[in-house]
């Protein structure tokens, strides 16, 4: 990276520090300037359990190319065990790494600055999940049972806040994180409301069964995704108004994945056959106006096996789709704003879980 | 991502846990063909004539290589792997040819250990101390007055503990104290008693101890640590007899063992988290009789066996609801079997036997399922046999039918499995034979396949195994060579619808998925020479070629990719030294790379690796007692190598023992 041009993002990041941290950590810029151009996009992946083999893919939209693994590269040594959510915020990227137990914390090159290693009092792992960020500072769930929040300074865990074993996803919205509760080791239906001030729990909603996935909209309402429960796991999507714990139900199918972007939840729904998932259709939400688009946002020529996940290029609109056997390296679909496939990017790791995406002015 | 969280917690809540529990069958001891001597085949083990590889280690040579548990010893074989997740106390289990571990019976005197639950056996629970002969055969066994378990596997490790003979005294007595690196203590007692002219009773208490934290060095890129194996290990006690004798005419044993062990478990080795709190408590009893009579061309024999297993797994994390989880599982056997094996014609003989079982298993867990398993096994064989010639056939069939407490309950299995093998000696003046065969069996899936938490899949089919073999052997001896035997072996192997635990949304859940088709050569040499009188050298070889490929899905990025942990090459040897001061021996053990993961990518590749041992021993008659010392030194060159990834194997390390014979 020219030094010039990197001296510019950071400063771009800084200033817009604000508007990355929106609620939802699938997008990381809402940058309005008509110049914004998206320079690249990470793709993480988590692995195997049990074979410390996480990777960290970059892929550059100006050459096409992808870098291969680029923490391992920079730092000549691994990510670790499991690998779980990715965050971009101001020049550093975070890594939750769950088995390892470690969150990464790096440069927008992959290179180490620092690896912080959340203690854990007597569970094998305080499993570092989620991530968002907030007002400078980076805000980690873990599964143990808590919200840690990150000074992106001192990248210390400067405060802790008990939500419940199980924790999953979190994010923002008015001033307040949300978390949700799964249903494992024991059930439970928990959003949990931390007040970021005070860093206490203000709230708990029951919203859904087993509730793993949570965005928010402008408005305040929240997005939950049910991951079901045991025979089927058949999940669901639900609409929380987090004033009156009221619930709507959006979706039900076997399998659910979303983002947010703009107005929009993009939806990935699929039936599920033999435990997999078949027939996904690709559902966008206005939050807006609270109503499904009639056409889906990939068209139906288009085939990906095994999708994963979905983030949208907040720049052009382009969906990156992952997918994936449990066996082999993923693969990354470019979807153009018309649905049309745009390309399909091979990557390097095994079960790639999240893309995340860096910009820059031009 | 859920579902590897719940892979997690579903390694470390079943598998292993389930695959340390086992349970044990009976089966025939021994059976005795007609077969006439040729004058060109020396008397060693009748491996040359078979018409499947069968390969065998003798009580002689475990003591020449200084080998002490069986897992060292079944190293030795071509043909199989042996996957050892380190230490004393780690689990070891054995796959032939590619197949997986649930295809290989293993038996005990005759004995074939079941597991209905994980389907596979540990062999690191087995000493090697009071054993006279271990033996693998790959394919049917041309022993056709078998059980009927014996057929139902793609091969079978046979472990055969010595009988006593007694002679000048009506007693032995046996003692040995050994020890070694990393805390490890062997002790043993044996005790053979002639009760009367008919009768003696073998008695004999092993217990293994070890701290077991060995260290390693764990490498992680340029992060390379000095690390020691946390958590791993391990006490047993180990408690058999045997009572044999003779009666109305016909020869009868019984059995009854004991085992009961604790062990820690070290886990995966993960990068920048060592915390490992796991531990296993393990009972096994069984208690089983055994007889035969022989007529002018009849014979009959009968084994029933009784069977109880219990394990204990816990693991503590504060993220359990009560600090802990806690699995407790009691497996129970009962077993029946009975056959006949009837020689009407000279050279041609043909068996039926029929095997009946009844296996429950028990555990504490929320949602009982309370399987109960009613499997029916008979196996129809044929034999013809000449010095040049032998032909066997035989026919298996499998009904089997389980019930339930609750849930669905899988549809009864019912198979046909045929099996065919010749033997032939073209030239009558040559021991050379040529030999081929054929065999298309299966395994049943297991409990924890159709019923565990989440992941149990009443739907599964068995998982089917085609075997196709065709080799040659030669032995023999000459001026220059006391002994030489050689034989090679080219196979052809198709698994279909493997079970395989296939993540999905939330958890994991087990399918039938994947086919496997395998193409390998196996190589065995043995020789041995005389130098002086007093003086010998043993020489043995092996060499496994061996190409396993996924055939599933042409358009994926694993198809025709080397599977898992399945070396294309992997060899042995070992030389002996004899001599009237100390016996020597030194043995190679080098298997080339493998992969860790489905797909044949840099970042899934072990590096292969060479293991050096040497051992030393020599005899001192002590009066009419005799005292033997042996000493071994295990992995010379300190090479650090994993077989499971992220499971390391002990560096260099030592033992030594003091066995007392009177």
């Amino acid at each position: 990276m020219k030094k010039k041009e990197f001296l510019y993002l950071l400063l771009c990041f800084v200033l817009l520090g604000v508007s990355l941290t929106s609620c939802n950590d699938d997008d990381d810029s809402e940058i309005d300037d008509p110049v914004e151009v998206t320079r690249g996009a990470y793709v993480l992946s988590s692995g195997s359990w049990g074979y410390n083999n996480s990777v960290l893919d970059y892929y550059d939209l100006k050459t096409g190319e992808v870098n291969s693994g680029i923490f391992y590269a920079t730092n000549d040594r691994k990510l670790g065990d499991t690998a779980n959510d990715l965050l971009v915020y101001g020049s550093k990227l975070y890594i939750a790494v769950n088995v390892s137990n470690t969150i990464e914390v790096t440069d927008l090159n992959g290179k180490s600055i620092k690896q912080i290693q959340p203690e854990n009092n007597g569970s094998s792992i305080a499993g570092p999940r989620y991530l968002t960020a907030e007002d400078g500072k980076v805000y980690v769930t873990l599964y143990d049972g808590y919200l840690a929040q990150i000074d992106t300074t001192t990248l210390e865990i400067e405060k802790k806040v008990e939500v419940g074993v199980g924790v999953e996803q979190v994010c923002e919205s008015n001033d307040k994180l949300y978390v949700v509760i799964s249903s494992n080791p024991t059930a439970s239906t928990k959003v949990k409301e931390i007040d970021i001030k005070t860093f206490t729990v203000t709230k708990e909603i029951d919203a859904v069964i087993n509730p793993c996935y949570i965005k928010a909209d402008d408005a305040g309402y929240l997005y939950v995704i049910s991951s079901g429960e045991s025979p089927d796991y058949s999940n669901k999507l639900v609409r929380v108004n987090p004033t009156t714990g009221e619930t709507v139900e959006l979706l039900a199918k076997g399998k659910i994945a979303m983002t947010e972007m703009d107005d929009y939840l993009y939806i990935i729904a699929s039936d599920v056959e033999n435990w997999a998932p078949v027939n996904p259709q690709y559902l966008k939400y206005n939050m807006d106006t609270q109503q499904f688009e009639t056409t889906q946002f990939v068209n139906s020529d288009v085939t990906v096996e095994q999708p994963m996940s979905l983030n949208v290029d907040p720049v052009s609109g382009d969906v990156y789709i992952t997918s994936g056997t449990y066996t082999a390296t993923g693969d990354v679909h470019i979807i153009s704003k018309d649905g049309a496939l745009v390309k399909t990017v091979a990557l390097s790791g095994i079960n790639p879980i999240c893309t995340r995406f860096v910009t820059t002015e031009e | 991502m859920r579902f590897l969280f719940w892979r997690g917690m579903l390694c470390l809540t079943t598998v292993l846990p389930v695959s340390y529990s086992f349970a044990q069958q009976k089966d025939t001891i021994r059976t005795r063909q007609l077969q006439e001597v040729e004058v060109v085949e020396q008397s060693r083990p009748a491996v040359n004539r078979a018409s499947v590889p069968v390969q065998a280690i003798s009580k002689e040579m475990i003591d020449r290589m200084g080998m002490q548990n069986l897992s060292e010893a079944v190293k030795r074989f071509s043909g199989v792997t042996v996957k050892d997740y380190g230490g004393i106390g780690g689990l070891k289990t054995v796959s032939i040819r590619s197949f997986g571990a649930q295809h290989t019976a293993v038996s005990y005197d005759g004995i074939t250990i079941s597991d209905a639950q994980s389907g596979q056996v540990d062999i690191s629970r087995f000493s090697l101390d009071n054993v006279e002969e271990i033996t693998l055969t790959i394919g049917q066994s041309d022993e056709i007055f078998q059980t009927a378990r014996m057929y139902a596997s793609v091969g079978v490790l046979a472990i055969k503990t010595n009988r006593p003979v007694f002679q000048d005294k009506p007693f032995h007595i046996r003692s040995k104290i050994g020890g070694g690196s990393f805390g490890l203590l062997t002790p043993s007692f044996q005790y053979d008693r002639k009760l009367t002219d008919h009768f003696s009773l073998t008695t004999r208490a092993d217990w293994v101890s070890a701290k077991g934290e060995y260290p390693f060095t764990l490498i992680n890129g340029q992060l390379v640590t000095k690390e020691k194996r946390k958590n791993s290990d391990v006490q047993s006690l180990r408690l058999e007899s045997n009572l044999y004798g003779s009666l109305g005419g016909g020869e009868f044993n019984a059995k009854i063992y004991y085992y009961d062990s604790e062990r820690g478990l070290p886990g995966s080795v993960t990068y920048y988290n060592d915390y490992a709190k796991e531990r296993l408590w393990d009972n096994h009893f069984f208690s089983q009789a055994y007889y035969r009579k022989d007529w002018d061309v009849l014979s009959f024999q009968s084994s029933v066996r009784y069977n109880y297993s219990y394990s204990k797994y816990r693991n503590v994390d504060s993220m359990f609801p009560d600090g802990m989880q806690e699995d407790r599982n009691t497996q129970q056997e009962y077993y029946f079997s009975t056959g006949v094996h009837y020689r009407p014609l000279n050279g041609f003989s043909t068996s039926l036997t029929s095997d009946l079982s009844y296996t429950t298993l028990d555990n504490n867990f929320e949602n009982k399922i309370l399987p109960e398993r009613l499997t029916s096994l008979t196996a129809l064989a044929m034999q013809y046999q000449t010095s040049r010639l032998t032909l066997t056939g035989s026919l298996l069939a499998t009904y089997m039918r389980d019930e339930v407490r609750s849930g669905d309950r899988p549809a009864d299995k019912k198979r046909l499995s045929p099996a065919l093998g010749v033997s032939w000696r073209p030239f009558s003046e040559s021991s050379f034979r040529l030999r081929a065969s054929f065999k298309d069996i299966f395994r049943v899936p297991t409990f924890t396949d159709l019923y565990y938490q989440r992941i149990g899949n009443t739907n599964l089919n068995p998982e089917r195994a085609l075997q196709y073999n065709l080799g040659l052997t030669w032995s023999g001896e000459n001026s220059f060579f006391r002994y030489l035997s050689v034989s090679a072996d080219v196979y052809y192997n198709k698994a279909e619808d493997k079970i395989v635990a296939v993540p999905t949304m939330y958890v994991w859940k087990m399918r039938n998925l994947g086919e496997v088709e395998t193409i390998g050569l196996d190589f065995n040499l043995h020789l041995e020479k005389l130098l002086t009188s007093g003086m010998a050298v043993l020489f043995s070889s092996t060499y496994s070629y061996m190409k396993a490929v996924d055939v599933t899905d042409t358009g994926s990025k694993v198809y025709h990719h080397q599977i898992q942990y399945a070396p294309k090459h992997s060899g042995t040897t070992s030389v002996s030294l004899e001599n009237p001061w100390v016996n020597l021996s030194y043995q190679v053990t080098a298997v080339g790379k493998r992969y860790s993961l489905p797909q044949n990518i840099k970042s899934n590749e072990i590096t292969g690796y060479v293991e050096h041992n040497l051992s030393l021993n020599r005899s001192f008659p002590i009066g009419r007692a005799n005292l033997r010392v042996q000493a071994e030194l295990l992995n010379l060159t300190n090479k650090t190598y994993d077989i499971i990834r992220f499971y390391p194997m002990p560096g260099r390390s030592w033992r030594l023992s003091l066995v007392l014979i009177y």
